[in-house]
Formats: structure tokens, sequence, C-alpha cells
């Protein structure tokens, strides 16, 4: 209101074009507000319901005694503390990269290890949803030049999602490739594929995607941040996704320099 | 418990909806569960609950607009909604209860005052 007080008062003493430069700047910095209140209830959505998953689980064991289920509510408790702990990395990750302060230190490592990693943690996940994971990786093993950590942070996510959109019985798809320069990894899910009209905003924060309480879980931070961590480790990730057909995220990573000149 | 009542839990996070799950049901209550706007309110006309604990952040429609889609139509208006949201500002709340809402509750919350405010909606039916 106060914004709005200063523009109405500018407006009364000036001539036509300016009134219509001033109105301009008024309605960018409404965009701007509203962009900054989106952001804020994001963060708020993204803490406040793996807070509210992690106590209520607290809550359940203490007047809970069966082993099993003890062991299960432990369980929902981590995930949620290990959900918070990457938007936190994610959120710091971006500001970082948006004053170009991240710095990431690379190092030659093989991609089918991270890989075989990403798979087993998710191993019970995926045998819940009773789900067949393929993994197909031609000729010997890959090593490629990047961050270890983050590149496993990503194909967390990747597999994660195509998890998370499958139902029961259908097969998920991992596939790696390299040519001269590049290794190449797809991950392929059989769920209901991504809305025509989500389609460009699979990659922006997810503050631009119009109505923010349509907001669903988990597409928060995660593929803006894989996008921007991968382009600055040298690489890139794209997908394609068909309706009722699925989604293929593809994503490129630099071959470790010796592995290349190798090829 | 002289008559089972019925609660319906809208949220998109399966792992709360089965932690309160688990709670409503070792006090009693028989529960139901939607992860999405039109699953809710496809369940509330189904199973006609007591009330209806609801999220606001969802998929398709959000908890705004379930809200005032129940309180429009005739057959489901007198059902108690409870807003449990992480949408935490007092314009959020004001928001809610004018959607109609009867109450509103911010995550992460205790399972005392969840019970606490149930009971009291469930004793004005």
């Amino acid at each position: 209101m106060k914004v709005f007080s200063i523009f109405s008062t500018l407006f009364k003493r000036k001539s036509k074009p300016d009134i219509q430069h001033l109105q301009k700047i008024y309605h960018e910095l409404e965009a701007l507000d509203k962009a900054k209140s989106d952001f804020l209830t994001l963060i708020s959505h993204e803490i406040r319901t793996p807070l509210a998953v992690i106590n209520s689980s607290l809550e359940l064991l203490k007047t809970t005694e069966e082993p099993e289920s003890r062991s299960k509510l432990m369980g929902l408790a981590k995930k949620h503390v290990a959900r918070l702990r990457k938007f936190a990395e994610y959120a710091i990750d971006i500001s970082a990269l948006d004053i170009g302060k991240l710095e990431l230190k690379k190092e030659s490592f093989m991609i089918n290890e991270v890989i075989d990693e990403v798979m087993n943690k998710y191993a019970p996940s995926i045998e819940s949803k009773v789900l067949t994971l393929h993994l197909e990786s031609h000729g010997e093993p890959i090593f490629i030049f990047s961050h270890k950590e983050k590149i496993k942070n990503i194909l967390s996510e990747l597999i994660e999602n195509a998890i998370e959109n499958s139902e029961e019985h259908k097969n998920i798809f991992i596939e790696i490739h390299r040519d001269e320069k590049y290794c190449t990894v797809c991950i392929r899910d059989q769920g209901a594929g991504i809305e025509e009209d989500m389609k460009d905003l699979v990659f922006e924060p997810m503050t631009k995607m119009g109505d923010i309480l349509s907001h669903s879980k988990g597409t928060g931070l995660s593929m803006y941040w894989a996008k921007k961590i991968l382009a600055l480790l040298g690489g890139e990730i794209s997908f394609t996704s068909h309706k009722g057909e699925g989604t293929e995220f593809v994503f490129k990573a630099p071959l470790a320099l010796s592995k290349r000149l190798a090829a | 418990m002289s008559e089972q009542k019925k609660i319906l839990v809208v949220d998109d996070e399966q792992d709360l909806v089965e932690t309160i799950r688990s709670k409503l049901s070792s006090e009693g209550y028989k529960v139901f569960a939607a992860h999405t706007g039109v699953e809710a309110l496809e369940k509330a006309k189904d199973t006609k609950p007591d009330l209806i604990l609801l999220d606001i952040m969802m998929p398709e429609l959000n908890g705004y607009q379930v809200c005032k889609k129940i309180k429009e139509d005739d057959s489901l208006k007198n059902i108690p909604v409870v807003m449990l949201t992480a949408k935490a500002q007092e314009s959020d709340k004001f928001w809610g209860l004018e959607t109609g809402a009867d109450d509103y509750i911010t995550k992460p919350f205790e399972f005392k005052n969840l019970l606490k405010t149930i009971t009291k909606h469930l004793k004005h039916e």
C-alpha cells in the first residue's frame, strides 16, 4: 500500500509519457512482490510439511512398541529429515550460483558405481511398488569428470521421480552410453507423462508455475537446481514426455580426460 | 466411542496421511484418505464423513477450492472442515475461514491439539 501511495502521488505530478513509464515500473514492482510472496510460501511449505511428518512420526513412536512399526516410523522421520537437508542444500546452491559464488571441485569417478549406489538406495521403494528396474550399460565402465555428490543427488532425484510417477508393476529403464566427449544417462518411466502446458516449466523454479496453491510436493526446486548444477559442471539435462506413455530424462556429463583420450 | 465417527484426511503428502491415519485409528475413528482435491470431493460424496481434514496446497483443485465446493453442496455443507496446512500467515487463515472452513491448524502440529479440535467440531454436529 505504501508503494502504491508513493506512485499515486507521483502520478499526479507527472506528464502523460512519464505516467506510462511509472505505471510500467509499478506493475514490475507488483510482480516482484508477488514472486517474493510465492517464494516465501514455497519455503514455508517445503519446511513445514516434512517437519509435520517428522513430528507426527516421533509422537507415534512414544506409544508404539511393536518393533516393525517402530522401525517404519523411524524410517519415515529419517526420510523427511533427508528431504529437509536436501532442500536446504538446493536453496544454498542456487543462491550461491545466482551471485556466481558456487565452486564445485571436480574429480574422475565411475558413473556405473554411482548408479548402483542410487539403485540400492531406492531398492525398497522399487520393491514396495513391485516395479522392475532395467539397467543397460554398454561396454566397459564409464569414468566421468564431475562432482560425485551432486551427480549422485541428480540421479537420486530422477530415479525418485520415476518411481513416484510409476504405477505398480511397471518398468523403469536406465541406459548409460558414451561418445567421444560425453557420458549420457537416460532414465525412462512408464508413468502418466508430463502435461503439455507444464513442459516449459519443468526446469523453472516452482514460483513460476502459475497458481502456487496447486503446487505438489517434489516440484519445488529440484529440477531447477539440477539444470543449473549440470550446466556449471559442463553437462546438460533434457526430457521427452508423451501423455499416457511416460517420461524420459536424459543427462550428459563430460568424460574424464584420460578416458576421453583413450576413446 | 459409541458410534465410530468417520474422518476424511486430504493431503498430497502420503506419509503424513499415514501417520494421521495411524493416530486417528488408534483413537477409534474410521479414516478415509484422499491425495488430490478432485479425489477429496469424490470421497466426501461417497463416504459422507463426519469431519474433513483438508490440506491447501494440492494438485488439481487446491484446498480453498475444495472447501468452497463442499460448502456449496447441500449434501456436504454441514460437514466440519478443518484446514491442516503449511500456510501459516494470518492472511492464509483469513482466506481459509472465508471459504467456509470451520477451523485452521498449521503444520507442524501436535496430535493433542489436532484431537482436541476434532472432538470440538464433532460435539457441535
